[in-house]
């Protein structure tokens, strides 16, 4: 949406409490220049184009503000370079052999900033709000409460319960089998460990409590200013104390020329850019040898989201039609500047569901004979609205371009101005004929797969939410969470149970062949549409460090991802 | 009439326009075709939208709605922004924004008049020869310059290039003067330039119509020395142009420097103006936009006090009217 894609992204992220996902750390760099001793001490100001709105579940913060919030809060789990999802505040995680059954122990020592200890009952609530179990115990009068559970309810909602089997450990019981649970726990870096006082308190939004590396100072819808947590749990290599900067201010910045222009002179440290709408920046960046840039692989897949409840993508042809009608070649070229490569499947190849079988791909005249059969089949004109964000010059011109390409094939199309938090509140459940909207990334399913099933729960009938129903009519209403997520409202049950299938596959080789059939179903269906993939990429100046910190659990952790870097381990050479 | 029944007159006007103007967007507002609660608060329950409607009074007709938030703006609630993890105050934001959009606003003035005022009175001394032809062509060009485009040059060579100076953000005097002027410099050329130019022509004008008065070949033949009769006794009768001028363009540059204060990162009121409509936050629009129209009211009436002084006969003759 703002932007066409990236804004939506942005907020849309934005709607997520929970995610899943991951994606190799592929990184490209250009020019570097490196400092081998840490520095400590030093205030930073680095430049972001997302701003924050809270800090509780259902505030969800979207790309370059998570990199704000990922200095205060850290995952239970996190991700290595190589994609592997390994235990962070956690411990340890180990499985039943059905997959079904997680035992999750929290590492000892670590306390939040408030000073509670970091432990079962915090990992236990951290759970049961993600899940929507707390946002339940509110509307009925329980305690404890949260204010919200956001999106993660729909996330989540394979967990049939939550319960704590020790001072330090919980067990988690699935529904489905989830060989990769750890992965949604770790939600595309978004599933924080939050301290019982903010989960439950009456300033969830406003003061962030976590474990992280710095500690929250202030912050306004702009503007996100930490500072050193003198507490911090992790130790550099040579036993010394973390973070080396004393503090960093997260500052917002809409566009980009003033990022560029600030992180070349100085003024910022570092600053965020999304291939979206900033390819220019990207490109003349990653040639400017007084600056260093790292960019994450293509693995962000902004989808335009087709409504299968309204004409006329309520008809396969009419979707068909669309989908062959977008040239990607021609929008990698004049909306990316040439950055990134044209799509050949929904998902980027670095994600387990990539398959080319199926998918609708640039063809004009193909196009046109869908929409001629969507006329035959129906007596009308194919027609739509396409949502944009006018206030953003980027969104109209993608707006425009899309247009063009869906009426070259025989679709008429109407611009619809939006702004993002419109978008965000008539996708939810959806209210448009379609939508382009980036929510599914990475290179796992996690933070794809509730997205494309009509079920999150996998059809369990003793999930909690369903009992919620029988608590208060008026609570019935929370069944929603199970659907919400796939805004594009189809039911298509030969993909869903083979992702489903390939969830609960603990054979790598074997669930990517079933995950690659369950694609190769969806793009027949022309379920959705693509027309290009994203990268997210990260520009500094006098810093050290970035990317050396290893993980707690060893091994590296990913350079670069929509929410930046870690900032843990970097020092200033100023 | 009277003195005090001309300020009275006056002030009266300037608030008749004021209320005009706020009424203006006010009714604007609700003209626009969507639920503003719904707007206003997204993914909030219908329930939580009534209380919103209610206290926002959006339930009412539009001269109901007008009355409330005029009742609250002139009590200093200026409304609230609201987003998913809560609010925050219009008046906070305006109270971050204003310093810095009076301050670019001062120093642009400070710096366009110590400029202007020297090369206009040079120039209608000069008229005709080649130092005023020279500083006519030049400001001529820098006229024809947008500010961003000068903007942006500043920021690719005095910024990065040589890094002389912050290419962005703000500093209050507070945390150190030169820190905070370090970051006002570029900002303040690039609105400078055109108001350098716009000022020297419009005092060269008005200053060659006054040299041909019959009292300045009147104090030239008593001996006066040109500097004496050019600035004591041409430049003030000429000046009530340059300062209307310069007093409309302070209420312009108070919500008009959008375009600066992005490249520069200094956020003031434009670019609150430019982040509410966005976010389509309608009260902090409509309560912006009021300050600036206030604003604008203001140096206005500055303009008619300064004139008095400048030229009392302008004084005389409005008393006299």
């Amino acid at each position: 949406m703002k932007k066409l894609f990236t804004g939506g992204r942005r907020k849309v992220a934005a709607v997520m409490a929970i995610a899943l996902v991951a994606s190799l750390s592929q990184v490209t760099t250009s020019s570097a220049s490196g400092a081998s001793t840490p520095k400590r001490g030093g205030n930073i100001t680095v430049g972001i184009f997302d701003s924050f709105p809270g800090f509780c579940m259902a505030d969800n913060l979207a790309n370059s503000a998570l990199m704000g919030a990922r200095t205060i809060y850290e995952t239970w789990v996190e991700q290595r370079s190589d994609g592997k999802i390994v235990p962070y505040v956690l411990k340890s995680f180990e499985h039943s052999a059905d997959y079904k059954t997680w035992n999750l122990v929290v590492r000892d020592g670590i306390k939040f900033h408030d000073g509670s200890p970091v432990d079962g009952t915090a990992l236990l609530l951290n759970l049961q709000a993600s899940r929507g179990a707390l946002y339940l115990n509110g509307l009925i009068g329980k305690t404890p409460k949260s204010p919200s559970s956001g999106t993660g309810a729909g996330f989540s909602a394979n967990i049939a319960d939550v319960v704590q089997t020790g001072a330090m450990s919980v067990t988690v019981k699935l529904y489905n089998g989830e060989a990769n649970y750890p992965d949604s726990l770790y939600a595309s870096g978004r599933n924080f460990v939050r301290s019982i006082a903010q989960i439950t308190g009456p300033n969830c939004s406003t003061v962030p409590i976590g474990t992280g590396a710095f500690k929250y100072v202030s912050h306004k819808l702009t503007e996100l200013v930490v500072a050193k947590n003198d507490n911090y749990w992790r130790k550099d290599a040579k036993g010394g104390a973390l973070p080396y900067l004393d503090g960093i201010t997260f500052t917002f910045i809409p566009d980009a020329q003033p990022r560029v222009s600030g992180v070349k002179s100085g003024s910022l440290a570092a600053t965020m850019f999304s291939s979206a709408s900033e390819a220019k920046q990207i490109l003349a960046l990653q040639k400017d040898k007084k600056v260093t840039t790292i960019s994450s692989p293509l693995d962000y897949y902004p989808t335009i989201w087709l409504n299968h409840k309204v004409a006329p993508f309520s008809s396969k042809n009419a979707r068909l039609a669309f989908s062959h009608s977008l040239d990607r070649a021609k929008w990698l070229k004049v909306r990316q500047k040439g950055l990134g490569t044209v799509p050949d499947s929904i998902v980027g190849p670095n994600n387990i569901m990539y398959n080319k079988k199926g998918y609708a791909g640039y063809d004009l005249k193909k196009a046109k004979e869908y929409a001629a059969a969507y006329v035959t089949e129906t007596g009308k004109t194919p027609e739509f609205s396409l949502p944009y964000v006018s206030a953003s010059a980027d969104s109209t011109a993608n707006a425009q371009l899309m247009k063009e390409m869906a009426e070259a094939a025989g679709f008429k199309v109407n611009l619809l101005s939006q702004t993002t938090a419109e978008a965000i509140q008539k996708a939810f459940p959806m209210q448009y004929q379609m939508l382009p909207l980036l929510l599914m990334e990475g290179t796992g399913t996690a933070f794809i797969l509730p997205f494309i099933v009509s079920d999150t729960s996998g059809g369990n009938p003793t999930h909690f939410l369903r009992g919620a129903a029988k608590l208060s009519p008026a609570l019935a209403g929370l069944q929603i969470f199970y659907s919400i997520l796939n805004i594009s409202s189809f039911k298509d049950e030969v993909s869903e149970n083979l992702l489903f299938a390939a969830r609960a596959e603990p054979n790598v080789a074997k669930a990517k062949k079933l995950y690659a059939q369950a694609t190769e179903q969806l793009q027949k269906e022309a379920h959705v549409a693509n027309i290009s993939f994203l990268q997210y990429s990260l520009t500094y100046n006098k810093l050290g460090g970035v990317g050396e910190l290893g993980l707690a659990a060893g091994g590296p952790r990913r350079l670069v991802t929509n929410f930046g870097i870690d900032w843990t381990g970097v020092w200033s050479t100023k | 009439m009277s003195r005090i029944s001309f300020w009275l007159q006056r002030i009266a006007q300037l608030l008749i326009v004021l209320l005009l103007v706020t009424f203006g967007v006010s009714l604007l507002l609700r003209l626009v075709p969507v639920d503003l609660a719904t707007i206003l608060l997204p993914a909030s329950s219908e329930g939580e939208r009534e209380i919103l409607r209610a206290e926002l009074g959006f339930d009412k007709g539009p001269i109901g709605y007008y009355l409330q938030w005029l009742g609250n703006f002139v009590q200093g609630d200026f409304g609230k922004i609201y987003f998913s993890g809560g609010t925050e105050e219009v008046s906070d934001h305006l109270k971050q924004a204003m310093p810095r959009s009076l301050l670019l606003m001062v120093y642009t003035q400070i710096l366009s008049l110590v400029i202007a005022v020297p090369l206009g009175v040079l120039s209608a001394y000069r008229a005709g020869r080649r130092a005023d032809k020279i500083i006519s062509n030049s400001l001529f060009a820098l006229s024809s310059v947008p500010n961003f485009a000068i903007a942006l040059l500043l920021v690719i060579f005095v910024g990065v290039k040589f890094a002389w100076l912050p290419t962005l953000g703000y500093v209050p005097i507070a945390e150190g003067y030169w820190e905070h002027l370090k970051h006002m410099i570029m900002p303040v050329i690039s609105l400078s330039l055109g108001l350098i130019a716009t000022y020297t022509r419009l005092l060269r004008a008005d200053m060659i119509a006054a040299l041909r008065e019959d009292y300045v070949t009147m104090a030239a033949s008593k001996g006066l020395s040109d500097r004496r009769i050019l600035w004591r006794h041409v430049l003030r009768p000429s000046s009530m142009t340059l300062l209307t001028s310069a007093a409309l363009s302070m209420g312009a540059l108070i919500g008009g420097a959008i375009v600066i204060e992005s490249i520069f990162a200094t956020y003031g009121i434009g670019f609150e103006v430019f982040a509410a409509i966005g976010g389509r936050q309608y009260i902090a629009l409509q309560s912006t936009v009021a300050v600036i129209a206030l604003f604008y009211v203001f140096f206005n009436l500055v303009v008619d006090v300064g004139s008095g002084f400048v030229d009392p006969r302008t004084r005389d003759r409005r008393v006299n009217a």
